[in-house]
């Protein structure tokens, strides 16, 4: 690195212009970052940290809320990763080959609830789903359904699914046509000359061809259903009875309305190690198929 | 992404005509529908802000504004509601510009300078960028009390302004510009200021618009980091204070349906203006990993 061509100018103006970045950085993420391990092993009592060793990890492990808002994490992903794959492959299949207006109506149609901020998507839905006046009580009850308050019990955690679908779909439809028009037009031209029907050209050719984006889809729909908060906190606080919990909101009650900053570290590490595991996980599977 | 390459692809073969044309009618029939549907609640936030309060409550609910009304608007956007427009409009800016400024400087040092220890800064960027902020937040909020910045505009902007995809992005950026270009200036006796200022910077103005963009959008749409540092009425962002009002069951929901849609604007227009710088960063991510 250090050729004949580094000069101290370049040292000097290197570290300088890198110095404000770094410098935050150090500051507001990284001594945070260790804090959190360190905080995960103490209590915040009366006014001050007390150490109290592994306590908050047994806590965990025993505590029904926070298994139970792991698991209502989980689902989220077990139930959302897979349908919004294969919905935005589906879509995008049927949207890619369009002209330039046409896609981009539909990119805009797919990605504006993901453009918009969050507060103002739980406004709208807490309006549609009122049990009372909302439009989709309304629609049911046409088809002879009777009211329901969708964000009661029952219901409430697969509403929060369906919204939690609507929000990040579009993402994945973006990078899905951004895929698909990088196929070179002559493999997919061959594959209907030789007479493959489209479904056959999509499952064949389209679907293996795009498969390093679909392991990027899977991988960052994970990590942010993983991580919901506001949708819960803004509409279903949790409830009814833990149903809609997850483990960022517990995080946050644990911290910011019962002062256990201890115990929320610890849910932080807990966090953070889930994300990490996913992550070193398609960092092995990525690396594993450019070596095969 | 150009638009004579895909379209060119596909060509029906003559034999599979009559089926996979009615095929391809239905499946573009439902597509379209499916993309209204994903619109459906934006038209129903533009109608409900200029819906009366009694109106929106309506038992047949009305699929256009019976009796429209701006009041919605002048209601929300009374003195508090205009304090929280602004409160947000100033964040954003100034979120937006410094960690512009600030990422294309690290971007600049980072892909054109040699140094010891530059890759190792590089990957400690790209390292923790896997991190999830939501693991931190006790930590993070500790600190921002330390310093005395709960409830400023402060603790809201300082946090993240050096943000890794930024440094990544504009990194990138400037890595595409030719080692010459660099050398010729010095030999004409730049110093580092103008070569950053008058150089680097007018080259990289397609970066720095994307970066702007998913800047003050994340900024603007923020809502768990200032739910945790603010407290007070004044302070409150326009997110902030809208949830607010959602909680507040004497606040008629028309008006909050109005605030709504002022909140969704911004950026609803920026992403329209700049679909194709959007498209672009998210498709920059993907590549990335």
């Amino acid at each position: 690195m250090l050729l004949s061509r580094t000069s101290r100018r370049d040292v000097v103006a290197g570290y300088a212009f890198v110095a404000p970045a770094l410098l935050l950085f150090l500051v507001f993420q990284i001594y945070p970052l260790f804090r959190t391990a360190v905080l995960s092993f103490k209590e915040f009592v009366d006014t001050s940290f007390v150490p109290v060793g592994f306590r908050n990890y047994l806590e965990l492990a025993r505590d029904p809320v926070f298994l139970k808002s792991i698991l209502n994490s989980t689902l989220f992903v077990a139930v959302n990763v897979p349908v919004i794959a294969v919905f935005a492959l589906v879509v995008s299949f049927a949207i890619y080959r369009k002209s330039k207006r046409a896609l981009s109506f539909y990119r805009i149609a797919f990605y504006l609830p993901s453009v918009a901020s969050i507060v103002t998507i739980c406004i709208v839905w807490k309006n549609l789903l009122n049990p009372i006046y909302g439009l989709i009580v309304y629609l049911l009850g046409l088809v002879g359904l009777p009211p329901v308050s969708l964000l009661g019990s029952g219901y409430a955690f697969w509403t929060i699914c369906l919204i939690l679908f609507f929000i990040n779909a579009g993402m994945s439809i973006i990078l899905y046509v951004a895929a698909m028009q990088g196929i070179s037009a002559e493999v997919t031209e061959a594959a209907l000359i030789d007479g493959a029907k489209r479904s056959t050209l999509f499952v064949r050719i389209i679907v293996p061809l795009v498969q390093p984006t679909t392991l990027f889809v899977v991988i960052i729909n994970t990590i942010n259903m993983f991580q919901s908060f506001a949708l819960v906190n803004l509409l279903t606080k949790g409830g009814p009875h833990y149903a809609t919990t997850t483990i960022v909101f517990q995080l946050y009650n644990t911290a910011f309305w019962l002062q256990r900053y201890g115990l929320a570290s610890a849910m932080g590490i807990v966090l953070g190690l889930i994300i990490s595991v996913i992550s070193v996980f398609q960092f092995s599977l990525t690396e594993g198929r450019s070596k095969s | 992404m150009s638009a004579m390459g895909p379209r060119s692809g596909l060509r029906e073969h003559p034999a599979g005509r009559s089926t996979g044309g009615a095929l391809r009618a239905v499946t573009s029939v439902l597509t379209f529908l499916l993309a209204l549907l994903f619109l459906f609640p934006f038209y129903w936030m533009l109608i409900g802000a200029f819906k009366t309060r009694m109106d929106l409550m309506a038992f047949v609910p009305q699929w256009f504004p019976l009796h429209p009304t701006a009041g919605n608007f002048r209601n929300a956007f009374s003195a508090t509601g205009l304090r929280w427009l602004a409160n947000s409009v100033l964040t954003s800016v100034v979120f937006t510009l410094s960690t512009v400024a600030i990422s294309t400087m690290a971007g600049y040092s980072l892909a054109k300078k040699r140094y010891p220890g530059r890759q190792l800064i590089f990957w400690f960027f790209i390292l923790v960028m896997a991190v999830p902020k939501n693991s931190m937040l006790v930590p993070l909020f500790l600190l921002v009390k330390d310093l005395k910045i709960v409830d400023r505009y402060a603790g809201l902007i300082l946090p993240f302004i050096a943000w890794p995809f930024g440094i990544f992005l504009m990194r990138q950026f400037v890595q595409t510009l030719p080692d010459e270009l660099f050398e010729a200036a010095k030999i004409d006796g730049a110093n580092e200021v103008y070569l950053f200022t008058r150089i680097v910077t007018p080259l990289v103005v397609p970066g720095i618009i994307s970066l702007s963009v998913f800047a003050f959008r994340d900024s603007w749409n923020d809502y768990f980091w200032q739910l945790i540092v603010l407290s007070s009425t004044a302070m409150k962002t326009l997110p902030l204070g809208l949830a607010g009002m959602m909680d507040d069951t004497n606040v008629e929901y028309s008006i909050i349906m109005a605030g709504s849609l002022i909140a969704s604007l911004p950026i609803i227009v920026l992403f329209l203006v700049f679909q194709k710088s959007f498209t672009a960063g998210i498709a920059m991510s993907a590549v990335k990993g």
